[in-house]
């Protein structure tokens, strides 16, 4: 059995029950589709999550029915079949857009919805911490990247300078 | 014991020496990244667990299984 397959089984299952909005996997584990293995804390699902009256994004009903399965609540994250995972809403247009454009992936018996390669290159850019920059570096070097496809998603997003300063820094 | 000797390289050499060396990580890297996802995920498992038990060791209360990646 492959470890996070279970995982991937529930959450595909709460969307097919309408429980959870279509979603994608991103963050380091989306990147681990692509490149080589390393540590991290667990799976990133971006989804579109409902906005209550007062205008706050609810993680009640995901909550609510993992936990009527069984599943724990650990920090941030669910723990579901030992697997951190944490339900993130889109941050920005560009991971709105990630996510419709998500390319289905199968994980084991799983199915499952993760960023395209370009999508996760252009967010850790855009993100842009020492972490994510380091980590794109290495992405581009591994990850089959079309380079014709990234600039235009820079482009439409307003990242070619972000894009220019990375080229041009310093590398050891 | 035996006998240790110092090496001096030339700065070229040196060049030559580290850029061996990240030529050979990179090559090392792209294997790597073609792993099915499976065998990739099983490998952060270990990881987690590898890093979870360092942390215990050092005497940390509540050992991060990711290490100190914040991500």
């Amino acid at each position: 059995m492959i470890v996070i397959e279970p995982a991937l089984q529930r959450i595909h299952e709460a969307h097919q029950q309408g429980i959870i909005d279509h979603y994608a996997i991103g963050g380091a584990m989306g990147a681990m589709f692509y490149m080589e293995p390393f540590a991290t804390k667990g799976l990133d699902i971006f989804t579109a999550l409902p906005i209550t009256e007062t205008g706050r994004v609810s993680l009640s009903a995901i909550y609510d029915h993992f936990q009527s399965l069984g599943y724990q609540p650990e920090g941030q994250f669910l723990m579901i079949e030992g697997i951190r995972v944490e339900f993130i809403p889109p941050a920005t247009p560009l991971v709105a857009e990630v996510i419709e454009r998500a390319v289905e992936k199968s994980v084991g018996k799983a199915t499952t919805w993760v960023f395209r390669a370009e999508y996760l290159a252009a967010i850790m850019l855009q993100t842009g911490r020492r972490t994510d920059l380091a980590r794109l570096e290495r992405f581009l070097d591994q990850a089959p990247v079309n380079k014709r496809s990234l600039t235009s998603l820079l482009r439409r997003h307003n990242l070619l300078r972000k894009w220019d300063a990375f080229r041009k820094r310093p590398t050891a | 014991m035996a006998n240790k000797k110092l090496i001096v390289l030339s700065y070229p050499a040196y060049r030559r020496h580290i850029d061996r060396a990240q030529r050979s990580d990179r090559a090392w890297r792209r294997q790597q990244a073609k792993l099915p996802i499976e065998q990739k995920i099983a490998i952060v498992v270990e990881l987690q667990k590898l890093n979870y038990e360092i942390g215990r060791a050092q005497g940390q209360k509540r050992p991060r299984p990711w290490g100190d990646d914040r991500d």
